[in-house]
């Protein structure tokens, strides 16, 4: 089963290749604006390593954003169209459940001393998505069951957890984002107690208000790993959704806000 | 059943606001047409908002392609090629058309090839009129282009005047916004100069003098703001019809007297009218009665086909599968671009 999934969405143009839950190939380079130039070239050599062609392709899978505006809608139509004509599912993932993925694999070592002593870990993407705000959504690291909240398996130290969406996804302004997140914390089950990674480029943009916050407390941690999406984890996303038969969405771009023409 | 001779092109429209495809047989037989008109949404901004058209592209295109096959009762494996504007257009609007096309044409084979929307317009009279060869004088009229082209035999193209500030469709779309008409304000002022006087007030007509091919339509836009701003009862009910057909009139005297002076400088026989403003009564019947008197033919697309259209750039296309000009899937969306 090959699942074939393209990101659009940020400067670097990545189309990923896996087959039983293994990255067979990839091609991943910088796009400078170039991305409807490249991107049938890039699956086709992603594919040619593969040794596959777009024909054995099972599924697609596309980062929704939010992200460059031009940029994710070549992705999107790309892939919407390639779904309807070959006949494929093709599965949207949110780019918070893309970074999400990211920093909870990042953050291996933190996630399993606190899990191993019963302390809940919650991890908090933070997109910087212009005009002073942010856009974030809380996720827990659970170790089994089902839950329709789940946006991916990933495996510690051969320990299978589970990460869940545990919030709505919110757009906050940057200044109050801390009330914002302790809020949505006390809401969530056992967030109240809970260690918190933080990721995305967020936490670079709006670098002070973070580290004044996390600072000597070691509750709290920054990614600074993951300021942008990864095509493996994105895949990650894709290949849980698959796993667990979800009907794919209604694809379309993520905005985090209503376009208003003229400001007004 | 498809006869083998036969070619069947798949155009894909999306440079503005209009989500359009269609199959075209031979150039020339039009098997379906679709449109998925984004006036409505536009119309509380008074213009075409290049961000809401985009999101709006990306949630239509593949209904509206696979409405075009459904209505032309065929798959895509009929389809020999897929012809789709690249340029010029607004590249929010442009890429989703072009990413659906080079998906198609990655995943079911079929050849892909990039036209040029203004030369598209120029190739809509053929869908009526197969037969017509080139050696043509093309007037291009719409909201966002007012220009004048010599094409010859070989269907070479050269520009040989062009607006210096709005567009015609752009001017009739500011006074109708200004006058709170509407959107798009091309077919209200048609509609309510038809029951106005179009002599009782008199507007200036711009460049008609020159001495060269090109227009300018935003003085007379400013020219009517002044005159209803020192005469408050020119935009009352009653004489609203009598302001706009007075405008419309200047207008397409332009437009016209232009035109022909044009044909007549080149010794050209033949004038092709297209785009959107091209579908204005009043413009369709001066240029007919023009043309009569000058003994110069005249020849102007049915409505729907004035209008941003697939079926025209599935004729393009048509031709230049014909000649074998095929692209690559390198093809990137130009928002300028002339020939």
């Amino acid at each position: 089963m090959y699942i074939l999934s393209i990101d659009s969405t940020t400067k670097q143009l990545s189309v990923i290749i896996s087959s039983g839950g293994e990255v067979i190939s990839k091609v991943s380079r910088g796009s400078d604006r170039n991305s409807m130039k490249m991107i049938i070239s890039d699956i086709d050599g992603a594919l040619k390593r593969a040794g596959a062609s777009i024909m054995e392709v099972d599924a697609l899978g596309v980062n929704l954003g939010p992200g460059d505006f031009t940029g994710t809608r070549i992705g999107i139509s790309i892939m919407k169209t390639l779904g309807w004509v070959l006949d494929r599912p093709v599965y949207g993932i949110n780019a918070l459940d893309i970074f999400a993925s990211g920093i909870a694999l990042g953050g291996q070592d933190f996630i399993s001393s606190n899990i191993d002593s019963d302390i809940p870990v919650v991890i908090a993407p933070c997109l910087d998505v212009r005009k002073g705000e942010i856009y974030y959504c809380l996720y827990n690291i659970t170790g089994g069951g089902k839950d329709d909240n789940t946006i991916a398996n990933i495996v510690i130290e051969s320990k299978s957890y589970k990460i869940n969406r545990i919030s709505a996804r919110c757009l906050v302004n940057a200044d109050t984002f801390f009330n914002d997140l302790l809020k949505n914390l006390k809401k969530a089950s056992g967030g109240a107690d809970a260690r918190v990674i933080f990721g995305g480029n967020g936490i670079e943009s709006y670098g002070e208000i973070f580290s004044a916050f996390t600072e000597d407390d070691d509750r709290y941690l920054l990614d600074k790993n993951n300021a942008f999406p990864v095509p493996e984890f994105l895949n990650l996303c894709v290949s849980y959704r698959i796993s667990c038969k979800a009907m794919p969405e209604k694809i379309n771009p993520v905005y985090v806000r209503e376009f208003i023409p003229f400001g007004k | 059943m498809k006869d083998k001779k036969d070619i069947y092109i798949l155009g894909i429209e999306s440079s503005c606001d209009d989500t359009c495809a269609a199959v075209v047989v031979n150039g020339s037989d039009i098997l379906s047409n679709i449109v998925s008109s984004q006036n409505e949404i536009h119309k509380k901004y008074g213009g075409v908002v290049p961000e809401v058209a985009s999101r709006r592209h990306i949630e239509m295109i593949d209904i509206v392609i696979m409405e075009a096959l459904k209505k032309a009762g065929i798959g895509l494996e009929t389809i020999d090629a897929i012809s789709v504007t690249n340029r010029p257009g607004l590249i929010g609007s442009l890429l989703v058309g072009v990413g659906a096309a080079k998906a198609i044409s990655y995943a079911a084979g079929i050849p892909l090839i990039a036209v040029n929307h203004l030369e598209a317009h120029l190739y809509s009279n053929l869908l009526e009129n197969p037969k017509i060869t080139g050696g043509f004088l093309g007037l291009i009229v719409s909201g966002g282009h007012s220009s004048l082209y010599l094409v010859g035999k070989e269907w070479n193209i050269i520009k040989v005047g062009h607006t210096v500030d709005d567009a015609a469709g752009e001017a009739f779309d500011k006074i109708a916004r200004y006058l709170n008409l509407g959107y798009p304000g091309g077919p209200v002022i048609d509609r309510l100069a038809a029951v106005g006087d179009e002599d009782l007030l008199e507007f200036p007509r711009p460049m008609m003098e020159s001495g060269d091919f090109n227009f300018s339509f935003s003085g007379l836009k400013t020219a009517l703001i002044y005159r209803t701003k020192k005469d408050r009862s020119l935009m009352s009910e009653n004489n609203i019809p009598h302001l706009v057909a007075g405008f419309q009139k200047a207008i397409v005297d332009v437009l016209t007297h232009k035109t022909i002076a044009a044909a007549k400088e080149f010794g050209i026989s033949k004038v092709f009218i297209s785009g959107g403003v091209a579908a204005n009564s009043r413009l369709r019947k001066e240029f007919l009665k023009k043309g009569k008197e000058n003994n110069i033919e005249i020849y102007i697309p049915p409505l729907y086909l004035c209008m941003d259209n697939a079926s025209m750039v599935g004729c393009l296309g048509y031709h230049k599968f014909k000649k074998g000009l095929i692209d690559d899937m390198e093809i990137d969306v130009y928002s300028r671009s002339d020939f």
